[in-house]
């Protein structure tokens, strides 16, 4: 008596909405209300007592829904709705209404109490849906492509009666011969939605919180198929193709080989990249790839392991003074803690001053071990190219020289201080509690004591699943029972959010249904037959992650349930009884049981390590260590106008995932498989990370979809801080501090590093991807404190040896066109210096005399400059000016100190007549007929030393302006035309807008300066310091500043180390 | 605010367009903001309703609070209008706050997993990509202020309508403020002259503008852009937060309380709109009154502390407050003597000398499930429309009685709760 209702012109159809699988719900257990009682007694109907004693309290007397959906526009053929009946109803005992039930009250439904309008009424709600559609073709095309490709292979294996997707508002049929009750089904829940079209077309791509994730794509011959079906249902009303049009790359520039490198190394080596590595990758994509890969050695790389591992385990949560701890000193699991803190005690009360302090260091150093090994794990295994399965299956955990003693590891180290080495070991230091332990507990004081034991037990090492530290920082109750352990892992290795993929019941009577709901209710079964059998696997570790932990050593099981009056334990026992038995859900399929009981995690392991999302949660986990964003969620409702712009990115980057998944299984172009380095690699070489820029401007569909990707990621404060050591030499604020638990500390790491929006690994575990203002004065906090030490310390070495300014000296100014400096090293006798300056631009100039290492404090203060005469002649020998030293006002010159007043003035002594100055310049008016080489000739003495130290006096003919194309302008412009590139990556012409506007702020900073009378120093006053870095010193003659350029280049670096671009990359 | 109207705030015309800034470089001063102010309380972990606003006592056949034994509905205390558990040392605050509180009990939060709770608590959707209460306020009423949506680490969805900060340590908080001065104040010196960093600080803006104004530039980097352009003239606004950040003697050393004093004094300073306050220990699976007294303690200490505090930086006229938690505990306890999630909570609002304050709205059974509310009398009276509340319902009246936009991120709720009201409940 199957009727199908998909038919407007066969048989009448009424908006359907989808009964009882709509909503999940408990049989109401209220009393039945007096119109009900009427009703059931006016109908003679077998199904209609049933009715009202099991459905009518929820879905209404007359089928409008009250608590539960209303029935009465359904078109559910009687089979289907017998069916749904028979599986699902009620809730709470779904064995209750079986067979003749079932039948009975579906025909009731269906026959009486819904009175079922006429054919043509129906028709006249449904006008367009399924018009001029052949209903044999329709079955035709649903048999022929729809049931194999979809319904059975993608869709029913859990939107089936007892599928993790029965609560969901499509219910559909497990096996062969269902097509019709399939088609049937997907038409009713077409039917009864305005948005179903859209809605299963989005879901089956991952879309609308769909709990199966992505199981279509649009470029999938099945998915086209399925929207032609659609459209057949839908007929003219039917939306069409709204979503797969066009790609998310369409009009995106990528970045070149030099640009993707640089940034690449900057992210995972925290450097820049050498001559050889750019010249590698300019050849090609392979070649680039290869100098990608080639970025993955070093400590930088390690601690980009350390950092990305981090951000999704937190484990460094363990190592803070928050509320997470590991490893209690009275651990009698753990002999060599509980002795070594017994005897430490002892000790100290005996007098031994250094006991107390040698047991803290080792506590705390395992401590390190704990929040470290497993992200040291991950990283020992990436930088070795050992496959990543062995994040789960390796039979070793990390050690520290602290963990190595408490283990009894065995492990050698060259220095047992440094608790930051790490190396593979053995965890051969836990005991059982049992009849072979014995345990003094005297003096509570003093801590127990371990006498004898029965040896140590085998550790059954399974990677990160059952590391110490992960298993304390993600830690079980006695009523959680493994469940946490089980979530975490399923999220984070097989990328699977049991929590998102069904929701969990909140009505009233599943929460209150005390006969063991998550074993029986089909409300909570749907996650914990999936959860569960993990949790199982986890049998043999407390809630401290001790191996059967339990006293007596025989199990971990807590004593709630073991010592309870009615408890199912039983000796032998490891698992609870009235919990699935352990075991594993792979995707798409039931649970197999885990019968190894010593080693239950190390089968778990090799069993996750099959599972395909293995693969692909190793894409996830990364994908944020490279691209700073985690990958888009689906987005959930389909009404969000954004809807479609976060769907279109989210399944391009499923499809991304699941490409790099494949070939990270297989091992890329031909390489070893999960192979972690090759991995990142090609996450590098994807669009999503070198997106650079867009030819036209962009809809707003496609700015939201393309939100997250591309340049422009702001650095974490970890790799900021890298970049900032990379370049100066040193991070902000870097030292050793041994105090802390990591000696190895800097500000933006550590001091500042969540106002930098960084994570704590506990309270805060997302980073911040824009800057807010705090965040920019972190920035700036960082480029005031680090820009002028910067600049003084490069101009202390020699030009060979600078890390920024090799082309230029800080005597090259904005005016500068020759310069040349002479070391004053006669004292007392008037003496000859001869230079030679190189001029090429003729015209008015002047010619400076300029005290370069002017007279300070102390021994600084005898330095003083006689000029006794100097002359220039041409590039043709005739002499063009000469003056005596004292005429030097009279003939037209100046003398000036940096607070505008005279420098110096006329003196005489030993018998010469002389200009003596002790800091400023001497200036004379000159005009340079041709161009050449001119002969300058100085006739000058100092003053005897006090510090050793002679006098420097630079030479120069300058310019009149600053924007004349000067030599000094040029200079300059091309200095800063390299800084543009070290520091923000930018290549730019000389004759670029960027770089004019560099140069202009460069010359208004130092007009400035000039113009505020300050002394020639950069620390001048105390409006500026300028410290060294820790472990280095500045001379006072290196903080001297004779042209005001150190001062003014210091500001550039300012400018540089807060600039957009500096930030971002 | 969507974030396409969040981009064109900071600067871009359209979200498809992107347009130069005017050659706004530098703000000229500060003017600290004087309007209202909001502070959300999130209680995380699912705090136990039937221990505190929605006070339960034992049935028959259940014992829902072990403080409950002995008594009947009819000894539950009662602080003006608002009955109260005696638990958890509560009787003071509820005595004192009576007239600043309502009460809106039997919400539905339709889950009971820990993120899907918050989310639903605080964006009053359960679906995500919805602000919270809090980033829509700031977002509305101050989106420039240097620091204008203050977040722990507790829920802070911002759905791009607004960026929030986050404080740490307070000594650290000041070298922030303050970046230019090095060393202690008796002895502090600037790195640079304030004029030098105007100087760069213009022609970053200038040059942060001829980046912005490419027309090839990728939404990433648009966004970024523009989050630093708009936060780098706030230097005048943190310098004034700096001011009225007391010494460190003043400074309280409870993570707790701290969270709530850095808000009050973001408001005092006016760089601050909103600010969420995050509390934890609340999820009692195992001994729940040992566990869920000291955190709902917690609760009232901080809200104490928060009042007191506002009282004395004269912000306390100004200021809305919201508490809430992911859900509740069931009203019975499981095998390890401890509570386990179920969906029906409660919110408390407060606002001095609030008309609408001193009422509980919204109803549970015995059992702790909730009662359809009629929406025409804020009453369990069975009227038409009656159903039962969600946390729409509260982000839809919360969002009219604090101004704010109601068509941008709109509920699906067909009716309206006015719960601010004084005359209805």
């Amino acid at each position: 008596m199957s009727k199908l209702h998909y038919l407007p012109s066969i048989i009448p159809l009424t908006k359907l909405v989808f009964i009882f699988f709509a909503t999940m719900l408990g049989a109401c257990s209220v009393d039945a209300p007096e119109e009900v009682v009427q009703a059931r007694d006016t109908s003679d109907h077998p199904g209609a007592p049933i009715y009202y004693e099991q459905c009518a309290a929820c879905h209404g007397p007359q089928g409008e829904g009250l608590i539960a959906s209303a029935l009465n526009d359904t078109t559910h053929s009687t089979d289907l709705l017998t069916s749904l009946i028979s599986d699902t109803m009620p809730p709470s005992d779904i064995s209750t209404c079986e067979g003749t039930c079932a039948s009975d009250v579906a025909d009731y439904i269906l026959t009486e109490l819904l009175q079922t309008q006429d054919d043509d009424s129906r028709d006249d709600n449904n006008d367009n849906a399924g018009q001029d559609i052949n209903p044999e073709d329709l079955a035709s095309f649903y048999a022929q492509f729809i049931e194999p490709d979809v319904t059975q292979a993608k869709c029913a294996l859990c939107h089936n009666s007892n599928g993790i997707a029965q609560e969901s508002s499509l219910v559909l049929k497990l096996g062969d011969g269902n097509a019709t009750l399939n088609q049937e089904a997907f038409f009713s829940y077409y039917q009864s939605d305005a948005n179903a079209h859209a809605s299963i077309l989005s879901k089956v791509r991952g879309g609308s919180a769909h709990g199966g994730g992505v199981q279509l794509s649009c470029d999938d011959e099945t998915f086209k198929k399925l929207e032609d079906f659609l459209q057949m249902l839908g007929g003219n009303s039917a939306p069409g193709d709204l979503i797969c049009s066009g790609s998310l790359f369409d009009g995106i520039s990528l970045t070149n080989s030099r640009e993707t490198l640089r940034r690449a190394a900057l992210i995972i080596a925290g450097r820049l990249p050498n001559d050889d590595e750019y010249t590698l990758a300019q050849s090609n994509d392979s070649s680039l790839k290869a100098a990608v890969k080639g970025l993955m050695t070093g400590d930088n790389f390690h601690e980009f392991l350390i950092r990305g591992a981090n951000d999704n385990l937190l484990t460094k949560a363990l190592a803070l003074d928050g509320d997470l701890k590991f490893a209690d000193r009275h651990d009698v699991h753990y002999p060599e803690l509980s002795n070594r803190s017994f005897d430490s005690n002892i000790a100290t009360i005996a007098g031994d001053e250094n006991a107390a302090s040698e047991f803290i260091s080792l506590l705390n150093g395992f401590r390190y071990a704990g929040a470290m090994a497993p992200l040291k794990l991950v990283a020992y295994i990436v930088e070795n190219d050992r496959p990543y399965t062995e994040i789960l299956t390796s039979d070793y955990t990390m050690v520290n020289p602290d963990s190595n003693i408490i283990f009894n590891s065995n492990v050698t180290f060259n220095n047992i201080n440094d608790l930051t080495t790490f190396k593979p070991g053995k965890n051969q230091g836990q005991i059982l509690e049992n009849s072979d332990t014995t345990v003094i507990r005297e003096d509570k004081a003093l801590g127990p004591q371990v006498t004898t034991h029965g040896g140590f037990i085998d550790y059954p090492h399974a990677g990160l699943l059952n590391d110490m530290g992960l298993l304390n920082r993600y830690p079980s109750t006695d009523t959680n029972r493994n469940r946490g352990r089980a979530r975490f892992n399923y999220y984070q290795f097989l990328n699977f959010d049991i929590e998102k993929s069904a929701a969990r019941t909140t009505d009233p009577d599943d929460l209150a249904d005390t006969n063991n709901p998550t074993l029986n209710n089909p409300a909570c079964t749907a996650c914990h037959t999936i959860m569960d059998p993990v949790a199982g696997a986890f049998q043999n570790y407390d809630d401290s992650g001790h191996y059967r932990g339990a006293t007596g050593g025989l199990h971990s099981l807590p004593t709630s349930y073991t010592k309870l009056a009615d408890s199912l334990y039983q000796d032998g026992d490891l698992w609870y009884r009235d919990m699935l038995e352990p075991g594993f859900v792979g995707e798409g399929s039931v649970a197999t049981a885990i019968t190894e009981q010593d080693n239950t995690l190390q089968v778990l392991a090799q069993r996750m390590i099959s599972d395909a999302r293995f693969a692909q949660a190793a894409v996830v986990f990364w994908w944020p260590a490279i691209m700073s964003e985690p990958l888009e969620e689906a987005p959930e409702q389909i009404t969000d106008e954004d809807y479609q712009a976060k769907l279109s990115i989210y399944e391009a980057q499923q499809e991304t995932v699941g490409n790099l998944a494949q070939q990270f299984v297989e091992g890329f172009e031909g390489g070893l498989p999960y192979n972690v380095k090759d991995l990142l690699a090609e996450m590098i070489m994807s669009n999503w990370f070198r997106a650079k820029s867009v030819d036209a401007s962009l809809s707003a569909d496609r700015e939201t979809s393309l939100s997250s990707i591309g340049i422009g990621r702001l650095l974490t404060p970890e790799e900021l801080a890298l970049k900032i050591k990379a370049l100066t030499g040193a991070a902000w604020g870097e030292k050793i501090d041994d105090s802390r638990l990591d000696p190895r500390y800097d500000n933006l790491k550590d001091q500042f590093t969540t106002y930098y929006g960084g994570i704590d690994s506990f309270g805060i575990t997302t980073r911040a991807t824009e800057l807010t203002a705090l965040m920019s004065n972190v920035a700036l906090a960082q480029a005031l404190e680090m820009s002028c030490p910067t600049v003084v310390m490069d101009f202390t070495h020699s030009t060979n040896d600078r890390k920024f300014f090799k082309y230029i000296s800080k005597h090259t100014t904005p005016l500068t066109e020759a310069w040349v400096q002479i070391d004053i090293d006669q004292q007392n006798t008037s003496t000859a210096f001869n230079q030679e300056l190189m001029i090429s631009n003729t015209g008015a100039k002047v010619l400076r005399f300029n005290l370069d290492n002017p007279s300070g404090n102390g021994n600084q203060n005898s330095r003083r400059i006689f000029i006794d005469k100097f002359e220039i002649k041409e590039p043709n020998g005739n002499t063009i000016l000469v003056f005596e030293g004292e005429d030097l006002i009279t003939a037209g010159g100046t003398a000036v100190d940096h607070d505008g007043s005279t420098a110096g003035g006329i003196n005489n002594d030993n018998d010469i007549t002389s200009w003596a100055f002790t800091s400023g310049y001497l200036e004379i008016p000159i005009t340079l007929e041709s161009a050449g080489s001119y002969q300058i000739t100085v006739y000058a003495y100092g003053n005897t030393l006090s510090d050793g130290i002679h006098p420097q006096l630079s030479t120069s003919i300058n310019n009149l302006e600053a924007f004349n194309a000067s030599t000094g302008e040029i200079l300059i412009k091309n200095q800063l035309k390299e800084l543009h590139s070290t520091f923000l990556g930018e290549e730019l012409a000389i004759d670029s807008e960027e770089l004019n506007a560099s140069y202009q702020l460069l010359v208004t900073t130092w007009q400035n300066r000039w113009a505020s009378d300050t002394a020639f120093n950069v620390q001048a006053s105390t409006e500026e310091t300028c410290t060294p870095p820790e472990g280095s010193t500045f001379d006072d003659d290196d903080l001297v500043d004779p042209q005001h350029m150190l001062a003014t280049w210091s500001r550039m670096m300012l400018f540089f180390m807060t600039d957009y671009k500096f930030l971002h990359e | 605010m969507k974030r396409r109207q969040f981009l064109s705030m900071l600067g871009y015309a359209s979200a498809g367009m992107a347009l130069p800034f005017t050659n706004v470089a530098l703000a000229e001063g500060f003017t600290p903001y004087n309007g209202e102010l909001l502070v959300t309380i999130q209680a995380n972990g699912g705090w136990d309703v039937s221990s505190f606003c929605d006070p339960k006592t034992n049935t028959d056949s259940t014992i829902l609070n072990n403080w409950a034994s002995g008594m009947s509905r009819d000894d539950l205390p009662k602080a003006g209008n608002i009955p109260y558990a005696p638990f958890a040392n509560n009787a003071a605050f509820f005595e004192r706050f009576s007239q600043s509180m309502l009460v809106i009990n039997g919400i539905d939060m339709q889950t009971n997993a820990h993120g899907t709770g918050r989310t639903h608590t605080w964006s009053g959707r359960s679906a995500r990509g919805y602000p919270s209460l809090t980033a829509l306020f700031a977002s509305e009423k101050a989106p420039l202020l240097p620091v204008s949506y203050l977040n722990f680490g507790g829920y802070a969805e911002t759905a791009g309508v607004i960026r929030f900060s986050r404080i740490d340590k307070v000594s650290e908080l000041r070298r922030i403020l303050e970046p230019n001065v090095n060393g202690s104040a008796s002895k502090s010196r600037n790195y640079y002259p304030k004029s030098d960093l105007d100087n760069i600080i213009v022609a970053q803006q200038a040059r942060l503008a001829r980046l912005k104004s490419q027309t090839s530039v990728l939404p990433r980097q648009k966004l970024a852009m523009a989050s630093y352009y708009t936060a780098r003239p706030n230097v005048d606004g943190l310098e004034h937060f700096a001011s009225v950040i007391p010494d460190d003697s003043e400074i309280e050393s409870s993570k707790l309380l701290s969270q709530a004093q850095m808000a009050i004094l973001g408001f005092k300073a006016g760089v601050t709109c909103a600010a969420d306050i995050e509390l934890g220990g609340f999820d009692s699976h195992t001994n729940h009154d040992a566990e869920q007294e000291p955190a709902l303690t917690s609760v009232t200490e901080v809200i104490e502390y928060l009042w007191d505090y506002a009282e004395t930086q004269g912000v306390a006229d100004r200021l809305t407050v919201v508490v809430g938690s992911d859900f509740a505990r069931t009203p019975y306890y499981n095998n390890s003597n401890g509570k386990n999630h179920w969906p029906i909570g409660s919110y408390l609002v407060m606002k001095k000398n609030a008309s609408w304050a001193n009422r509980v709205i919204g109803a549970t059974d015995d059992n702790q499930n909730a009662l359809p509310l009629n929406p025409q009398t804020l009453k369990a009276d069975g009227g038409v429309g009656s159903t039962v509340l969600h946390p729409m319902h509260i982000h839809s009246a919360l969002r009219k009685e604090l101004g704010l936009s109601t068509s941008e991120f709109p509920f699906t709720n067909t009716q309206e709760f006015d719960f601010f009201n004084p005359a209805l409940g």
